[in-house]
């Protein structure tokens, strides 16, 4: 698909601009293509992270749909009920969705979260993932990688980042993918499949952050595509357990020689300037292992 | 209590404004005053929008912790500000105060207007950040020479002081490049001659908003629904310091920009052309980075030639 027919295909902006989010935000190119592909009939439930704010105050909204606004653990649950709700009401066409940071997932939601996937409640969750709790000024949450600055961790924090996807996956739900918001085209292809899908479908979605990993606002597409490039996010998606690559990262899973040393994208950041020789190189021997992983793993039932 | 001295500064996020605060305390401290204070007011953190920070300085402890209403000084580090809103930075300054600016454009000095008695001194904090290239993650940061302005125009505080609160949070270049900031500021610092018709009579300060009070259910108001709109916080285009501009000769319509556009600020015409609505675009540059045949160029803001 190219952005011209996707124009044709879904010309209505449901995230109205003059919202408060940053330059340059990488979430709100996220929400964006998630609402084209879902449209009007959607609830949002969102806990507590920036899309808490770039939402915007009362009188006056950001985004066009029904949006809730929930507390930090408890957005799945909210979630669960409005599905319920609206099952009672014999209301069929309606998509709900959670719209959810990284800290509200991998950490504080993960609870109500793995609760509602083992009832295989029937909504959408999304976690945008931008490494860090950036809404209330880059502290280190279970998604940030390893070596990154955040102000909890000022050398650089020394565990690695938690795979939630795969966490979720082996709940045994219907689908669970992974996005990245420099492939709005690739989440909008997703988030249209997870639509037709019944029960509980996860998409994590890496939204680079220019405050918080520091960059120029203007890099925001480039750092999520070099995340791409390097290996140090893949791109896939688990359907019914079946494992399959899109198209970005399959591509370089045939050909090699386009991926880009993890060196090349941890430079353009300024999050990793005290990253040590070791760590790199560490990344590196993880992402090269992951690779030959994956490469086995492609169109086979990862659920056992 | 003897006398505090109070100080409200303007920037936006990401300018290095809360901690050019903390440095002028730290400072001001060094100087011998033995009440300091130095508070961020930032709301929601975001780079780009609107912050305020405070300093309360005085020869004695200082138990007073709020915001500052009245300030004897405003310094604005983004000149955008005090086009934006002009009552709303002098709000509350009091007369015989000092409003302190960085004017990076001398066609921006007709816009001022200060309370009556006040005096206005001016540096170009811009231009100093960018010839030393101080910068970080692409954003100047103005508080740092602002504070060398501070110096000249209150003389409450001493180059030397500056250099001690500095050492203590910089080492290496990193030091050299931020004092040579201050260095530089302190030396540029003008007093700005206003006309007679600038001067306008005091701004009252805000007040913080009373909730009324509630005894029953009934008292409450009717369940706040929000209304989507577009602008839900305001003309954003205000954040915006460089300019996207297309070419429309280069333009081959692959509508790139509209697609990585994260404000949904870009349009596209019954041509097939994208359009960039200026009331609304933040001006990140992500459609200038992406375009396929550099067909958007950024270029520096300036808003104030158009008014």
């Amino acid at each position: 698909m190219s952005a011209k027919r996707a124009f044709r295909e879904s010309p209505e902006e449901y995230v109205l601009p003059g919202n408060s989010a940053c330059q340059g935000c990488g979430s709100t190119l996220a929400l964006r293509w998630v609402l084209k592909a879902l449209g009007k009939r959607t609830v949002i439930v969102n806990p507590a992270s920036c899309g808490c704010v770039y939402v915007g105050l009362y009188p006056r909204t950001a985004v066009s749909v029904p949006y809730i606004q929930m507390a930090f653990a408890a957005a799945p649950s909210a979630a669960s009920g409005i599905v319920g709700g609206l099952e009672a009401k014999g209301e069929t066409d309606i998509t709900v969705m959670c719209w959810a940071g990284d800290g509200g997932t991998v950490d504080i939601g993960v609870s109500s979260l793995s609760g509602s996937a083992e009832r295989n409640t029937n909504y959408i969750y999304f976690c945008y993932d931008n490494e860090a709790y950036m809404n209330t000024g880059t502290q280190r949450s279970g998604s940030t990688p390893l070596g990154a600055w955040t102000t909890t961790t000022p050398r650089g924090k020394r565990e690695n980042k938690k795979d939630m996807t795969l966490v979720m996956a082996m709940h045994r739900i219907p689908y669970a993918a992974t996005a990245c918001s420099s492939f709005p085209l690739d989440l909008y292809e997703k988030t249209k499949k997870a639509k037709t899908i019944k029960g509980m479908r996860y998409i994590h979605i890496l939204a680079p952050c220019p405050p918080g990993w520091r960059f120029d606002t203007g890099l925001t597409v480039e750092i999520g595509r070099l995340a791409v490039q390097s290996g140090m996010w893949l791109l896939y998606e688990i359907e019914n357990g079946v494992f399959h690559l899109s198209s970005p990262t399959k591509r370089l899973l045939e050909n090699p020689e386009k991926r880009v040393p993890v060196k090349k994208y941890l430079e353009a950041q300024g999050r990793f300037r005290t990253i040590s020789n070791e760590e790199v190189k560490l990344l590196q021997s993880f992402i090269d292992e992951r690779w030959e992983k994956i490469a086995e793993l492609e169109g086979k039932k990862i659920f056992f | 209590m003897g006398k505090v001295f109070e100080v409200r500064w303007h920037g936006r996020g990401g300018q290095g404004i809360v901690t050019a605060a903390k440095l002028l305390a730290v400072a001001a401290f060094h100087e011998g005053f033995k009440g300091v204070q130095s508070i961020p007011w930032i709301g929601a953190e975001r780079r780009g929008a609107q912050i305020e920070a405070y300093n309360r300085i005085s020869n004695e402890p200082i138990l007073l912790h709020s915001q500052v209403y009245q300030p004897d000084v405003v310094i604005v580090a983004d000149p955008s500000i005090i086009l934006e809103n002009n009552e709303a930075v002098i709000r509350g300054l009091k007369s015989g105060g000092l409003l302190l600016l960085n004017i990076n454009n001398p066609n921006l000095l007709r816009f001022i207007q200060v309370p009556e008695g006040c005096s206005v001194y001016a540096v170009n904090a811009t231009m100093i950040c960018m010839d030393l290239n101080l910068e970080v993650a692409g954003l100047e940061i103005l508080g740092v020479p602002m504070l060398g302005a501070f110096a000249k125009a209150t003389g409450m505080i001493s180059i030397r002081s500056l250099k001690e609160a500095f050492k203590e949070s910089f080492t290496g270049t990193l030091f050299q490049k931020n004092f040579e900031a201050v260095e530089k500021a302190f030396t540029s610092t003008n007093k700005l001659p206003l006309k007679p018709d600038q001067y306008v009579s005091p701004i009252p300060p805000s007040r913080p908003v009373r909730i009324p009070e509630i005894h029953h259910w009934t008292d409450l108001p009717p369940v706040p629904v929000s209304t989507p709109s577009k602008g839900s916080i305001g003309k954003t285009g205000s954040w915006r310091t460089h300019r996207p501009v297309i070419d429309e000769e280069k333009c081959v319509k692959c509508l790139f920009c509209w697609m990585y556009c994260p404000e949904a600020a870009i349009t596209v015409n019954s041509e097939g052309y994208p359009q960039i609505d200026y009331d609304y675009c933040k001006g990140c540059g992500i459609c200038s980075t992406e375009c396929p045949k550099e067909a958007i160029r950024m270029i520096v803001e300036e808003r104030w030639e158009a008014t």
